[in-house]
C-alpha cells in the first residue's frame, strides 16, 4: 500500500475532527445534525480500521517467516543540527493489532455514541474529542520513535482531561479532571526522564535503534526501566498513581469503554511491551520484580474495593485497575505477549460491560425521569431483575462477566490462566517471590470471579427493586445493542488466539508461536514449563474450578440474600470492610502527605523568609539600615528596604563565594 | 583607529533597524502632539515589523561590529532585533483596549515602547560593555514609566517607585563589574577584553568579584532568586499588558547580552561562574513554582511564575555556548505565551474590575473564546506537547544534561510537575468553577482578537515545528558561537 493511503490511518481521524469542530464552530445548524455529525465520526474511525486490516492481510500473507514492518511518515517534524525526527510510523506485529484494537472498538464506540449521546447540547465537541482522542492514541501505538509516542501519550491525557470533565457541573468533577491531570503529569515526567537517559545512551529515539543497542545500555537499563514504569503507572493506573482513573468515571460511560478501559489505559503495558529488550536487560531483572509485586499489590487491593462498591461504573472502574493490574503481572514475569493477550481480551469484555453499563444507566435515567424519582441512576441497589426488560444488554453484560471471571472456553480464561502460570514458573527461575505473585493473583482471581457475578445478579436478576405497575426501564436502541453483541462475541471467541501451549501443544497459540514469533522475546519459561508439566495441568484445574466455583457460589448466595448479601460479606471482612468501602483513605492519605505540605510551604515560605531571614538580619544591623530605612519607610512602602536587603544579601554571598569558595 | 567620514554612512546602514525605529519613535511623538492618536498603534506596529524587515534583508554575515567595535551587527545580532521586535508587536496588539481603562488613554505608550525596544537591541547586541550599559538604562527607564503610568493609582505609582529604587540599586552593582573588569583589562571592549583573557586570571578575585557583579546586575534584571522579589510587586501595579512586556522582551533582551558576554569570555571553563548560575536556577525554579501554587491574584502568580521560567532559562544559560539556541530560543516561546496570558489577563482585569482569580469561575461558559486561547497559553506554560511550551523546556532540558547539569534538569523536571499543577487550576476554576453573580463576561475588542488569535496560532505552530525557529537560530549562529545539537 502506498504512503498516501497508510497516512490515512493517522491523519483521517484528525480531519474528521477538525471537520466537526470547524464547522460546528462556524455553523450553529450543523451542531443539531446528530446523524451526520455521527457518520462523519464514525467513518474517520473506521475507514482507518479497514485499511489496518488491509494492511494486516498484506502482512501475512508475506513471505516467509521474517515479517518486515510496513512504514510510513507523514512530515519531518524537528530537524536540528545533529537530529532528525519524522513523524513516521510502523506497522509490525504490535502495532497491527493494538491498532485493530483501537480503531475496531474505537468504530464500534462511535457508534453506540450516537444513540448514546442523543440530544446532549454538547454533541458534536464530544465526537470532536473523540476523533482527536483516536488521533492521538494512534500516534501512540503507531509511532515509530519515542518523541512521537510521547506526543501520543501526552495527546491522549489531554482529550481524557476534556472528556472526563465534558459534563462540567460542579468543582467536585473539575477536581476529578484535575487529579488525573496531575497524576498523569508525575508519570509523563519520568518518561521524559527515561526519554533523556536513552537519548543519552543510544544518541537516538528510534525503537528499532533503542531495542537493538539494549544490550549496551548496562546498568543505565535499571534507571531507564523504572522510570518507564513509573509512566506506565501514571497512563495506566497502578499503585501509587491509580487513584485518577476511579474518579474518571464522572465523564459520560462510551468514554469510561474507549479510553478508561479498553485504549488509553493500557498504553502503559503497550509501552513496556515496545521496549522490552531494555528489560529484558540482566541489570533491569529487579525492575521486573518490583513490576510484579506493584501489580500483585494494585490487582487485590482494587478488587477488594469494588467488593464495598454500589455505583455500577465504580465497580467496574476498580475492576479495570485490578484487571490493569494482572496485565502488569505478565510484564513483570517477562511474558510481555501474554500482557498483550490480557489487554486484547480485557478490551473486549471490558468495554462491552461498560457500554452495557451505559445501557442500564440510560435506561434508569430514563425510568426515573417518567416517575420522578430523584434516585442515582448508577446505583445497583435500585436496579435488579433488569434482563427482563433488557434481554441484549443483559445477555451480552452476563457473558462478559463470565469471560472476566475466566470460565473456561470463554476469552478471559486462556489470558488470565496464561499470566498466572508464566508467574508461577516465573518462581522457579527468578525468585520465589514470584509464588507470593501468583497467590495474590490468585486470590485476585477469586475476588474477581465474586464481584462480577454480584454486580451482574444485582443488576440483572432477581427481584426488580423499582416499581413496574406504570413504568418500567426500557431496552436501548440497536445503535447501542448492536455493538454490545458484536464485542460479547469477541469476548467469547478472542481466547482461541491463545490456548495454553502446554496442553494443546506448541502451535495451538497462535499469538506467541506465530504472530508475535521474532518480535517479541518474552523471558524463556518453556524448559521450566516443560520440567513441571503436571503442575501446568494443575494449575489449569485450579484456575477452573475457582471460576466456576466462586461464580456458582456467588449466583447462588446473591440469589439466596438479595441485597442482604453485602450485609453477610461485611460480616466475613470484618472491620476491613469499612476501609473496602472507603478505598482504603488511600485518596485522604494522599491529600494529607503530599497536598497539603505543598500549599502549607507555599503559604508560609515567603513568611518565613521575612520573619526569620529578614527580620533576623534587620534586627542584626539595624544601625546599618536606619539611614536606608528612614528614608523609605516615609514613603510607606517599608518591603522595598526589605528587598534591598536581600538583594545585599544575595550579593554579598555570591561575591564571598566566588571569591573564597 | 582611522577616523573616515565615510564610515558613517557604512555604519549607519549596517544599523539601519534602529535608525529606522528611532525615525518612528520621532514620529509618533509627533503624531502625540498633532492629535493624530488612533493610528499610532498601527504605526507603532508596523514600525517594528520594518526594522525586523530591514534587520533580516541584508545577506546574514559572521561576526561583524559597527562604530569601530561597538556594535555587532553580524552573527545572530540580526535575529536579535526580530525577536526583540515581535515581542513589542505582540504587546501592541493588547495596549488599545486595555489603555481604555483610563478616562484619559495615554498614548506616550507606544512613543515608550518603541524607545525601550532600541534599549533592548542595543544592550542585547552590544559589543562593547558601555552600550550594554547604555542600552540597559535606556530600557529600563521606560518600563519604570511603563510601571508608574496610571498616575492616580496608587498600586501603579508604588510599582514604578519601587522597580526604580531598587533597579537604580541592580544597575550600581553592574557598573561596578564593568569598571572593574576595565581596570583589569584596560577594555571596555568584549573582543579586546576576550582576546586578553590571560590578564582577567592574573588577579581571580577581583576578576571573579567583576563577573559576579556583572552577574547579579542581570540576575536582578531576569528577576532571577534571590534578586527576585521586586517581581510581583511591580508586574502587578504594572498596567497588565506592559507588564508582559516586562516579563518577557526586557528579560529576552538581558539573556542574550549575558549569554552573550560569558560565551565571550568562555565561561564554563570557571566551575565557580557555573555554580552560581546553577544555584540561582535551582532557588528560582523551586521558589517561584511552590509560591506561585498559593496565588490567588492572577498577575502575582504570573509574577512568581515567571520567576520560575527565568529559572529554566537559566539552567540552559549553564550549559554555556551549547546552551544558547536552547536559551533565545525558550524565551522567544515564553514571549509568545506570556503576553498572550497577561494580554488576556489584562482583558479580562478591565472588564471585571479586579484580578482575582474566584472572578474567573465559570468563564469557561461564559466566555468560551476567552477561556480556551487562556487555556492554551497555560497549557503551554506548563509544558504539555504540542504547544510550544514543551519543545522549549525539552531543549533546554536537553542542553543541560549534554552538558552534564543531570541535577539541574532533574530538579527542573521536578518542579514543573508543581507548575503544572497551578496552571491546569486555574484551567479547572474557568471551566468547572460555579460563578455565583451574573457579572459581564471579557471580550475581545478586533485588534485584541487578532492578537491572542495570531498569538495561539504561533504557540500551536511552533510546538509542532520547532524548526521553524530554531533552524534559524542555527543558521545565523554557525559563525562563532557553534550550536547545540538538540535532540529529537
Amino acid at each position: 500500500m502506498s504512503n498516501t493511503v497508510l497516512s490515512l490511518i493517522v491523519l483521517l481521524p484528525l480531519a474528521g475532527a477538525a471537520l466537526i469542530g470547524l464547522t460546528g464552530f462556524l455553523n450553529e445548524r450543523f451542531r443539531h445534525q446528530e446523524k451526520l455529525i455521527g457518520l462523519i465520526a464514525t467513518s474517520a474511525v473506521a475507514i482507518p480500521f479497514f485499511i489496518i486490516l488491509a494492511a494486516f492481510l498484506q502482512f501475512t500473507s508475506g513471505h516467509g517467516e521474517h515479517h518486515d514492518a510496513i512504514r510510513f511518515s507523514i512530515i519531518p517534524w524537528i530537524e536540528t543540527a545533529g537530529i532528525k525526527i519524522n513523524f513516521s510510523y510502523h506497522l509490525d506485529q504490535l502495532s497491527l493489532l493494538m491498532g485493530m484494537i483501537v480503531t475496531g472498538i474505537g468504530s464500534l464506540i462511535h457508534i453506540y455514541s450516537i444513540a448514546y449521546m442523543h440530544h446532549d447540547k454538547g454533541f458534536y465537541k464530544f465526537f470532536l474529542y473523540l476523533n482527536l482522542f483516536i488521533f492521538a492514541m494512534l500516534n501512540l501505538i503507531l509511532g515509530d520513535n519515542m518523541a512521537v509516542l510521547f506526543l501520543g501519550w501526552e495527546g491522549v491525557g489531554v482529550c481524557s482531561y476534556l472528556l472526563i470533565g465534558f459534563w462540567y457541573e460542579d468543582m467536585e468533577k473539575a477536581k476529578a479532571a484535575q487529579k488525573a491531570f496531575v497524576a498523569n503529569r508525575i508519570g509523563d515526567f519520568a518518561m521524559i526522564g527515561a526519554m533523556f537517559m536513552i537519548f543519552g545512551q543510544v544518541h537516538s529515539l528510534n525503537f528499532a535503534d533503542i531495542n537493538a543497542s539494549a544490550g549496551s545500555l548496562g546498568d543505565n537499563a535499571f534507571w531507564i526501566t523504572l522510570l518507564l514504569f513509573i509512566a506506565a503507572t501514571g497512563k495506566s493506573a497502578q499503585i501509587p498513581l491509580y487513584v485518577w482513573l476511579p474518579d474518571a468515571m464522572a465523564g459520560p460511560t462510551p468514554v469510561s469503554a474507549l479510553i478508561h478501559a479498553a485504549t488509553m489505559v493500557t498504553s502503559g503495558i503497550y509501552l513496556i511491551a515496545r521496549m522490552h529488550p531494555v528489560f529484558n536487560v540482566p541489570a533491569a531483572e529487579p525492575v521486573l520484580i518490583v513490576i510484579a509485586v506493584v501489580a500483585a499489590a494494585t490487582a487485590i487491593l482494587a478488587a477488594l474495593i469494588a467488593i464495598a462498591q454500589n455505583d455500577i461504573k465504580k465497580v467496574l472502574a476498580y475492576s479495570t485497575v485490578s484487571q490493569l493490574g494482572f496485565m502488569f503481572m505478565a510484564l513483570g514475569a517477562g511474558a510481555y505477549t501474554t500482557a498483550i493477550f490480557h489487554v486484547m481480551t480485557h478490551a473486549f469484555f471490558k468495554a462491552c460491560l461498560f457500554l452495557g453499563s451505559g445501557s442500564v444507566i440510560h435506561a434508569m435515567h430514563h425510568y426515573f425521569d417518567e416517575t420522578h424519582e430523584h434516585k442515582d441512576p448508577q446505583d445497583i441497589r435500585f436496579m435488579g431483575g433488569l434482563k427482563k426488560y433488557m434481554p441484549a444488554t443483559g445477555m451480552t453484560f452476563w457473558i462478559s462477566t463470565l469471560a472476566i471471571a475466566g470460565i473456561p472456553g470463554l476469552s478471559g480464561f486462556f489470558s488470565k490462566d496464561e499470566i498466572l502460570a508464566n508467574t508461577f514458573f516465573s518462581g522457579f527461575d527468578h525468585g520465589s517471590i514470584y509464588f507470593i505473585v501468583w497467590l495474590v493473583g490468585t486470590i485476585t482471581a477469586c475476588l474477581t470471579a465474586f464481584y462480577m457475578t454480584r454486580l451482574t445478579y444485582l443488576t440483572f436478576f432477581g427481584e426488580a427493586r423499582y416499581k413496574t405497575d406504570k413504568h418500567h426501564p426500557h431496552e436501548s436502541s440497536p445503535l447501542m445493542t448492536i455493538p454490545l453483541w458484536i464485542l460479547g462475541i469477541l469476548a467469547v471467541v478472542g481466547g482461541y488466539l491463545g490456548l495454553p501451549a502446554g496442553v494443546f501443544g506448541h502451535n495451538a497459540h497462535i499469538l506467541n508461536h506465530t504472530w508475535f514469533h521474532g518480535l517479541i522475546n518474552n523471558r524463556d519459561l518453556e524448559h521450566t514449563m516443560h520440567e513441571h508439566i503436571a503442575l501446568e495441568y494443575g494449575l489449569l484445574v485450579l484456575a477452573i474450578a475457582i471460576a466456576v466455583g466462586v461464580v456458582y457460589f456467588a449466583y447462588n448466595f446473591y440469589a439466596k440474600n438479595g441485597l442482604e448479601g453485602d450485609e453477610k460479606v461485611k460480616k466475613v471482612f470484618g472491620s476491613m470492610y469499612k476501609w473496602m468501602e472507603n478505598k482504603f483513605y488511600v485518596d485522604e492519605f494522599y491529600e494529607k502527605t503530599i497536598l497539603k505540605p505543598f500549599v502549607w510551604a507555599g503559604d508560609n515560605i515567603v513568611v518565613w523568609f521575612d520573619k526569620n531571614i529578614i527580620d533576623g538580619v534587620i534586627n542584626g544591623s539595624a544601625s546599618a539600615t536606619a539611614a536606608v530605612g528612614d528614608v523609605i519607610r516615609r514613603m510607606q512602602t517599608g518591603y522595598v528596604a526589605h528587598y534591598a536587603l536581600i538583594i545585599s544579601i544575595g550579593v554579598v554571598i555570591i561575591i564571598g563565594y566566588l571569591i573564597l569558595g | 583607529m582611522n577616523f573616515n567620514p565615510g564610515d558613517i554612512v557604512n555604519f549607519s546602514v549596517m544599523v539601519a533597524p534602529i535608525l529606522f525605529l528611532l525615525a518612528v519613535g520621532l514620529m509618533l511623538m509627533l503624531m502625540d502632539v498633532l492629535k493624530a492618536h488612533s493610528s499610532m498603534p498601527l504605526i507603532a506596529g508596523l514600525g517594528l515589523i520594518g526594522a525586523g524587515v530591514l534587520a533580516v534583508l541584508p545577506e546574514k554575515i559572521s561576526s561583524m561590529q559597527a562604530f569601530y567595535g561597538m556594535i555587532e551587527v553580524g552573527n545572530i545580532a540580526p535575529l536579535n532585533i526580530v525577536f526583540l521586535c515581535l515581542s513589542g508587536v505582540f504587546t501592541i496588539f493588547f495596549l488599545p483596549d486595555y489603555l481604555k481603562r483610563q478616562d484619559k488613554p495615554i498614548y506616550e505608550v507606544y512613543t515608550l515602547l518603541i524607545f525601550a525596544i532600541i534599549g533592548m537591541i542595543m544592550m542585547a547586541n552590544a559589543s562593547d560593555l558601555l552600550i550594554t550599559f547604555i542600552g540597559l538604562e535606556t530600557f529600563s527607564i521606560a518600563l519604570y514609566v511603563f510601571a508608574a503610568l496610571f498616575k492616580k493609582e496608587e498600586t501603579s505609582n508604588e510599582a514604578g517607585l519601587k522597580y526604580f529604587l531598587l533597579g537604580a540599586f541592580a544597575s550600581a552593582f553592574l557598573l561596578l563589574g564593568i569598571s572593574l573588569l576595565y581596570g583589569l583589562t584596560g577594555y571596555t571592549n568584549l573582543n579586546d577584553i576576550a582576546a586578553n583573557a590571560s590578564k582577567l586570571t592574573d588577579n581571580p578575585a577581583l576578576f571573579f568579584t567583576s563577573i559576579g557583579l556583572f552577574i547579579i546586575g542581570f540576575l536582578f534584571k531576569v528577576s532571577a532568586f534571590p534578586f527576585h522579589n521586586w517581581t510581583p510587586d511591580v508586574y502587578s501595579g504594572t498596567p497588565t499588558p506592559l507588564a508582559g512586556f516586562m516579563a518577557t522582551g526586557s528579560k529576552m533582551a538581558a539573556f542574550i547580552a549575558l549569554g552573550t558576554v560569558l560565551i565571550k569570555l568562555n565561561f564554563t571553563q570557571y566551575d565557580k561562574l557555573v555554580n552560581v548560575l546553577a544555584l540561582a536556577a535551582i532557588l528560582s525554579m523551586i521558589y517561584g513554582n511552590v509560591v506561585a501554587v498559593r496565588q490567588k491574584n492572577l498577575k502575582r502568580l504570573l509574577a512568581y511564575s515567571s520567576i520560575a521560567h527565568t529559572g529554566y532559562v537559566l539552567l540552559g544559560l549553564c550549559a554555556g555556548k551549547a546552551g544558547f539556541v536552547a536559551v533565545i530560543f525558550y524565551m522567544f516561546i515564553y514571549t509568545i505565551m506570556n503576553i498572550g496570558a497577561f494580554g488576556l489577563v489584562g482583558i479580562a482585569e478591565r472588564t471585571l474590575a479586579d484580578t482575582d482569580m474566584d472572578k474567573w469561575k465559570g468563564l469557561g461558559i461564559k466566555a468560551p473564546y476567552f477561556a480556551a486561547a487562556m487555556s492554551l497559553f497555560l497549557f503551554s506554560m506548563a509544558g504539555i506537547p504540542p504547544f510550544a511550551g514543551f519543545m522549549s523546556k525539552y531543549q533546554v532540558f536537553i542542553a543541560a544534561i549534554g552538558s552534564g547539569q543531570i541535577l539541574l534538569a532533574v530538579i527542573g523536571i521536578l518542579t514543573s510537575v508543581i507548575a503544572a499543577f497551578y496552571y491546569i487550576y486555574l484551567i479547572v476554576i474557568m471551566y468547572f468553577g460555579k460563578n455565583e453573580s451574573p457579572e459581564v463576561s471579557p471580550r475581545f475588542d478586533w485588534t485584541t482578537g487578532l492578537g491572542v488569535g495570531l498569538l495561539a496560532v504561533l504557540i500551536l505552530l511552533l510546538g509542532i515545528f520547532p524548526s521553524l525557529v530554531l533552524q534559524p537560530l542555527l543558521q545565523y549562529m554557525s559563525g562563532s558561537i557553534s550550536a547545540v545539537a538538540a535532540a529529537f
